[in-house]
């Protein structure tokens, strides 16, 4: 065939070309490969006319090429089962379908079920279409009232002749937000934001208008999950005000995750405040809150509230669960439900002591496999030994054996510390310091195991040199950072010779020490000797109290290299009665140029008279006189 | 059209849909009911009430063009009724129901920012 042959190389033009052919020409598909049936580079411009002469052609040669009989019976069988094959799929779309129809047909009724639900949020970004937003100061705080207002007048101008123009406005205010003090109004012209905001209480429109770039308006919307509480959880008390900033733990969330069960240690003083509080006052105007003092946190005691108020206490001394002025106590701690929004449940850093107070059980294992945030793990000892248990990472705390050596991390005072692990209880480790030699106890989670061990000398990263001016106790935690070596520091000793670090000087005068230059401050020289161990072998000493005695790499001093530094030292020159400023007595050579002069006397008791110079030495005349 | 307004004072008392994300007082939704969500039966029904609407919720939007408004269509909000939505609820409904809701054919889009990443 003509068109087989030729094979052209085709264009995206030539293709679609080809598929509109292919419907019209369907019947003699079948004889064709793909690449014959795009064909024709050399086309005519006149389609219908090429074509036609095309199928004239053909349809001729069908025969001809294709004359054993046999070979287009059985095309036209696999013809046949393509079509019947086509038709079963269509008839499984067409169920389909009604089971689409079956399971989704009601959702017009459910407004707002529609399918933009199904729509991935990226296919919303926003485009130049859309209204532009702009923020708008206003009073922070006052954000919420603010979007009701809008609400307000919106309704309020609705279907009237000035109606608003804008399409939304919305608020990310909020204690912790970023974008308090800002409200963001959607509109296509600004001129709408004015007259919507116009006249508005605690809303500043006449203040520059921000207007959002159209990337960062999706996210002004960003919203972050809030992370849920497990059980076990520290958080700390909003509320009930007596509480206040106390540390509890999550027992329980509800299904809805509003509400949480926290156990913690109550503040009862079992006496008339609590009565007093308890009620309404006489009026019936809502209690104020407790004023004064708190009493102090202290487990429940069934004794002490039996005494004071037994009539409000009930309960079950076998499981120590007792109900006390409608409050409920197990195990002497006050288990109460909690609104999530009256916990504040980030940054709550729970201390030694306050965690010491609560109590916990657990499992012990060894971790096999971690996988995000759950570890599996096979238990060594416990009540599960030798099970294999998946466990959030949340679920579980480091354990140390004594003798261990451990090195605090976090978020503790103690942080870099090295020792000796000498107690554990619960969570809480006792440590003996490399360095001190002191016990210090934190908790397991705030140490890892030590590869570096603290020696004499040096601590971890630091190495006792690194920098050490005054002498004081430290702890490692304090040290903010170690000073990196400045190695171009550079100062001049008090014969003016430029001295470095690593030069070897030597103190003139005081206690005479010789020692190797390990850092410059100012116009002060650390050294380090060798000659006493007494602040491991540290010196101070003021940099024009020290001479040079050797430079390092035997660089040359003093005046052959560079400028001469007292040269230059502009206070040097200004000071003439400096020791070197006064010339040298000139050396005078043969006779006195003096003698045989005539000289008046100016001082003394031969004050005035005139005479002859008969001889000199350096600082005597001797004269004569008629 | 519905009052949408809510005055400084009786703004604490106001509650959000879990499904829709509307803020609407708690007397409102109780005597009205969801009006996107009329599926979840609130009206009259204060245990529906109480685990389909969360108190705490953040980020006010005020809808006056659901259909024009970007905002609106960022929030999957297009097809409701003008009015005050929020950007974020916490909370989450009940298993049973949410899974009676599904099986129902709809669509629930999570409120409270769970699931932002999936997009």
């Amino acid at each position: 065939m003509k068109t087989t042959m030729k094979m052209p190389t085709r264009t995206r033009k030539e293709k679609e070309r080809g598929h509109r052919r292919k419907r019209r020409r369907d019947k003699r598909n079948a004889f064709f490969d793909i690449e014959a049936e795009v064909d024709d580079e050399d086309e005519p411009e006149d389609d219908e006319e090429a074509e036609a002469e095309n199928e004239g052609f053909i349809e001729q040669e069908e025969p001809g090429d294709f004359g054993d009989a046999g070979r287009l019976e059985s095309d036209r069988r696999h013809r046949e089962l393509d079509l019947q094959r086509d038709r079963m799929n269509h008839e499984d779309l067409q169920k389909e379908a009604e089971s689409f129809v079956r399971k989704y047909g009601h959702r017009r009724h459910a407004r707002g079920m529609g399918d933009t639900s199904i729509v991935p949020q990226r296919l919303l970004l926003p485009s130049v279409d859309d209204p532009s937003i702009w923020g708008v100061r206003c009073k922070e705080g006052k954000e919420r009232e603010i979007v009701f207002s809008i609400t307000k007048r919106i309704q309020e101008k609705m279907g009237t002749k000035d109606e608003l123009g804008i399409t939304a406005a919305f608020e990310r205010g909020g204690p912790n937000s970023i974008m308090k003090g800002l409200i963001y109004v959607e509109a296509y012209r600004q001129t709408d934001i004015l007259q919507a905001l116009d006249g508005m209480l605690n809303v500043y429109p006449r203040t520059k208008l921000l207007l959002v770039d159209i990337k960062e308006m999706p996210d002004l919307l960003r919203v972050q999950k809030t992370p849920t509480l497990e059980p076990g959880a520290w958080v700390r008390l909003r509320r009930p005000l007596k509480y206040a900033g106390d540390l509890a733990q999550v027992q329980d969330i509800t299904e809805n995750g509003l509400d949480v069960r926290v156990r913690f240690i109550p503040r009862l003083d079992y006496g008339m405040r609590d009565e007093s509080l308890s009620g309404a006052t006489a009026d019936g105007k809502r209690k104020r809150p407790a004023i004064g003092p708190k009493p102090p946190q202290k487990l429940f005691s069934e004794v002490e509230a039996r005494k004071r108020n037994p009539r409000n206490l009930t309960g079950n001394p076998q499981t120590n669960v007792w109900t006390y002025n409608g409050d409920q106590f197990e195990g002497g701690f006050l288990v109460k439900d909690i609104k999530i929004q009256h916990l504040s449940v980030d940054d709550v850093n729970p201390t030694l002591e306050e965690v010491t107070r609560f109590t916990s059980g657990g499992e012990d294992g060894k971790a096999t496999k971690v996988q995000a945030d759950i570890v599996t793990l096979v238990v060594t000892e416990g009540e599960l030994v030798g099970q294999t248990i998946d466990v959030p990472t949340k679920g579980l705390r480091k354990r140390f054996q004594l003798g261990d050596h451990v090195k605090v991390i976090g978020g503790s005072r103690y942080r870099d510390e090295l020792g000796m692990v000498v107690k554990i209880s619960e969570d809480r480790v006792t440590l003996l310091t490399d360095q001190t030699n002191t016990e210090i106890t934190v908790f397991s989670k705030d140490l890892r195991e030590a590869s570096d061990i603290a020696g004499q000398g040096s601590l971890g990263q630091y190495s006792l040199l690194d920098l050490n001016g005054d002498t004081r106790q430290v702890m490692p935690s304090q040290i903010a950072n170690k000073l990196p070596k400045r190695k171009l520091a550079v100062a001049a000793d008090r014969t003016g010779s430029e001295i470095r670090p690593d030069d070897v000087v030597k103190e003139y005068g005081g206690m005479g020490r010789q020692g190797k230059i390990i850092h410059i401050h100012r116009s002060y020289v650390f050294c380090h000797t060798h000659q006493t161990t007494e602040n491991a072998g540290i010196f101070v000493s003021r940099v024009n109290s020290v001479s040079t005695i050797s430079a390092k790499g035997g660089r040359i001093n003093a005046a052959s290299s560079g400028p001469d530094l007292d040269s230059m030292n502009p206070a040097k020159k200004l000071n003439p009665t400096g020791r070197n400023d006064m010339p040298p007595p000139r050396q005078v050579f043969g006779r006195d140029k003096l003698v045989g002069q005539t000289v008046t006397i100016r001082k003394g008791g031969w004050k005035g008279l005139l005479g002859r110079v008969k001889d000199t030495t350096d600082t005597h005349a001797r004269c004569q006189w008629p | 059209m519905a009052d949408n307004f809510v005055p400084p004072g009786q703004q604490r008392y106001t509650r959000a849909c879990m499904v829709c994300s509307i803020v609407m007082t708690q007397a409102r939704f109780r005597s009205e009911g969801c009006p996107n969500c009329p599926f979840l039966e609130l009206r009259g029904n204060t245990d529906a009430l109480d685990s389909c609407t969360s108190t705490v919720f953040e980020g006010l939007i005020t809808v006056a063009n659901p259909k024009k408004s970007w905002v609106a269509k960022w929030q999957r909000l297009d097809t409701y009724v003008p009015g005050v939505y929020a950007t974020k609820v916490s909370g989450s409904i009940p298993e049973d129901i949410r899974n009676g809701l599904i099986e129902d054919g709809h669509v629930l889009i999570p409120r409270d920012g769970s699931g932002v990443d999936v997009d």
